[in-house]
């Protein structure tokens, strides 16, 4: 028998940590201005929300928009509805996620929203709120190039649970994608 | 013949079984606290949790089995993504290594993930025991002491290679493989009356899997065996050196909160089978003594990099026994030294998870997306474990309690999938892919071998610039006789307390080379026949 492997060092780690770390470290000092400056942050969730809080409502809507953008309606009226349906979608996959899961998706939630750190690390120099759907994708396409770890992994995350949200909803998809499974009977 | 025009109507055992007096408690419901009194508690009812149950309580133990996710069986397989991943998978199927770079999807209700997975039935390979026996010193474990516990198990889930044609999605595989002259093989699965629909991810709706669901827990509760589901294990009690059970808590109907309701379990032996990453999380939490810190260390995923290709006709990747063929080709050139070798597989797709696995937006998201009819995905399931630059990753308890997978993806295993990426363009282009796509942070697809093999070569392989999932998690308590390396010796015994077991596939030393059912229920089977003859005796 071979000497077994013993526990390695731990290795210089990786860039994400310490970016996550910074990410921490920024979220934290911007949330300590925010409060400072008298607009502290809404924790409670909004009305007819599992998880999504208020000032995350034009945000996801906002990705929603240009994370979908062809797969929407184009008509107005349809496209808000449509929206609108898939932020609920998006509030229940996130409700069915794990605490742990959902606090770290809320804090990317926070680091997109809050001034201090939206215009610097996404690129958006305006409220969500003043934001487009077009302004959204650029966000998107911001971060589908980044070369910074945890920027892309931002962009892991926002991809997978707006797409996710949209598809995941057997009205959204036509036939042609994808024509639907075999129906079950009980016997 | 389009699935979506079939009709399924089948008879769901459970039904029977909880008439005829089944010994089944949804804990969301209970409005009391409960002491229950027992021979052997069971945390975990998947591959590990469901093969020793059987055992005990045909060998006429009293068994209780305890599970935190949901009771869903046939009736309910409504084929429907959402529901599926919300109830079936853990996290809500939004598991992952804790910097985020590799997906895990990881089963969770009763059967675990037994209920979800895609049948596959491999007996561990040879070289994998022989170097846990070489390496790690486990004892037992040999290929010919194996052999007849494999066999017992495949009779027991009716394994066996799979007789009707591959769908397209896996005949890719095949031709690839076949013009480029790589060896590949058709997979054994444990099925019973397939209908060859592609649903076992979302609980098979005709009851052919012979998943823990309708196997060897229906043949416990007949034993007379008895099951809590909605039910956490939050620590193990402990008296001295000694293990007397399990606390518990009911969780609500949602599966995430607990009611404030306990139950305190009590028992001569203690068997943890909550799986990779939930195993160690339970020892963790139950802060046991763990005097060389090994509890959690060694986990290992079979890290699974991945290339979409599109056809020019369809591949209908949705519909179909979603596993039939692999190849073995550039898995064991070397064992444990040299690169990481890798076994190929594809992957069914459905558009809720393929919507996420595509990793772009907008317009080419869409089109992406309008394509999946012929789109094929193919799999390399890197082995992790067996090179000293592939330590795996520790698992971690969050603020709250639940365990988290620290897996750091270093050069070794990026490298492994830079490897895998190339050796997959090749076999998609041989079998006559129009273009592909390593998943990658590059959207882009190639119409050449030569032109995607020249972007890999330039692509930065980080951590989040590779699209990385896993399916099987192994290790976390791995089995040996040597304390300092491991938390369990042969037996599963964890070596630093009594009448405490692990059995399941956190024992594995390594990950496997092969997906793990069956080294899970092969192995399992083999110590828990060991435990039932010691306790009958004692």
């Amino acid at each position: 028998m071979r000497a077994p492997p013993m526990p390695p060092a731990d290795p210089g780690r990786r860039d994400f940590l310490q970016l996550s770390l910074g990410g921490s470290l920024v979220l934290g000092l911007a949330g300590g201005m925010a409060t400072l400056s008298g607009c502290a942050r809404e924790a409670a969730t909004a009305q007819g929300f599992h998880v999504l809080r208020p000032q995350d409502l034009p945000l996801v809507s906002r990705l929603l928009g240009g994370a979908l953008d062809g797969a929407l309606p184009t008509e107005p009226a349809a496209r808000a509805d449509a929206v609108q349906r898939t932020l609920a979608s998006f509030d229940r996959l996130l409700h069915d996620t794990s605490p742990g899961v959902r606090g770290m998706f809320l804090q990317l939630l926070d680091l997109l929203d809050l001034g201090i750190t939206r215009g610097p690390l996404f690129g958006l120099w305006k409220s969500w709120d003043d934001a487009s759907d077009a302004d959204a994708g650029a966000v998107l396409q911001r971060l589908a190039g980044s070369r910074v770890g945890f920027l892309r992994g931002a962009y892991n995350g926002l991809t997978t649970m707006t797409t996710m949200a949209w598809y995941l909803d057997a009205a959204n998809v036509p036939a042609a994608i994808y024509p639907g499974p075999p129906k079950k009977v009980i016997a | 013949m389009n699935m979506n025009e079939l009709e399924i109507r089948v008879a769901d055992p459970w039904k029977q079984g909880l008439a005829a007096g089944w010994k089944v408690t949804n804990a969301s419901t209970l409005d009391q606290d409960l002491t229950v009194e027992c021979d052997v508690v069971i945390v975990g009812t998947g591959a590990g949790g469901g093969t020793t149950a059987e055992i005990l309580a045909q060998a006429g133990l009293s068994v209780v089995m305890v599970e935190e996710g949901i009771l869903k069986t046939s009736d309910q397989f409504n084929l429907d993504e959402r529901e599926a991943y919300r109830d079936l998978y853990q996290e809500g199927v939004a598991r992952a290594s804790k910097d985020g770079a590799i997906g895990i999807l990881q089963g969770r209700s009763v059967g675990g993930t037994t209920t979800v997975n895609w049948t596959s039935s491999f007996r561990t390979p040879d070289a994998t025991l022989r170097h846990w026996a070489e390496r790690f010193g486990v004892k037992g474990a040999s290929p010919a002491e194996m052999a007849p516990w494999f066999a017992k198990m495949e009779t027991r889930l009716n394994v066996h290679k799979w007789a009707m044609p591959p769908n397209v999605n896996n005949n890719i595989l095949k031709s690839g493989c076949e013009k480029l002259g790589y060896s590949w093989e058709i997979i054994p699965r444990n099925v019973n009356g397939c209908w060859n629909l592609g649903y076992c991810g979302m609980g098979c709706p005709t009851n052919a899997k012979q998943s823990m669901l309708v196997t060897t827990l229906p043949a416990a509760l007949t034993a007379g065996a008895q099951l809590f589901w909605r039910l956490r294990a939050e620590r193990v009690a402990l008296q001295g050196d000694r293990v007397t059970g399990v606390d518990c808590v009911a969780l609500d109907a949602h599966g995430q909160s607990p009611t404030g309701r306990r139950v305190s379990i009590r028992a001569r032996h203690t068997v943890m089978a909550g799986g990779g990453i939930n195993t160690p999380g339970l020892l963790l939490r139950s802060k046991v003594p763990d005097p060389h810190q090994r509890v959690g260390k060694r986990t290992f995923l079979h890290v699974v990099p991945g290339v979409f290709a599109q056809f020019g006709e369809d591949v209908n990747p949705f519909w179909g026994a979603p596993q039939s063929v692999y190849s073995d080709h550039f898995q064991w050139e070397h064992v444990a030294d040299g690169p990481i070798g890798f076994k190929l597989e594809v992957m069914p797709m459905h558009p809720g998870l393929s919507a996420a696995l595509m990793g772009t937006h907008g317009s080419q998201h869409l089109a992406d997306m309008q394509a999946l009819p012929r789109t094929n995905a193919m799999l390399a399931l890197l082995r992790d474990g067996f090179h000293d630059d592939s330590p795996g990753g520790s698992v971690e308890l969050r603020d709250d309690g639940a365990p988290v997978l620290d897996y750091p993806v270093n050069d070794y295993i990026l490298e492994g999938a830079r490897r895998a990426h190339r050796a997959i363009i090749d076999i998609q282009f041989a079998a006559g892919a129009q273009r592909v796509r390593p998943l990658t942070s590059d959207p882009r697809w190639f119409a050449s071998a030569a032109e995607a093999r020249a972007a890999l070569d330039a692509h930065p392989y980080a951590p989040h610039h590779v699209k990385l999932a896993s399916a099987h998690v192994m290790g976390g308590c791995c089995m040996g006789e040597d304390p300092r390396v491991a938390v369990c010796d042969s037996r599963g015994r964890y070596h630093h307390l009594r009448d405490l077991s692990v059995l399941d596939g956190s024992l594995f030393p390594t990950s496997i080379g092969a997906n793990p059912q069956l080294s899970i229920y092969g192995l399992v089977a083999r110590l828990a026949t060991g435990l039932a003859g010691e306790l009958k005796a004692g």
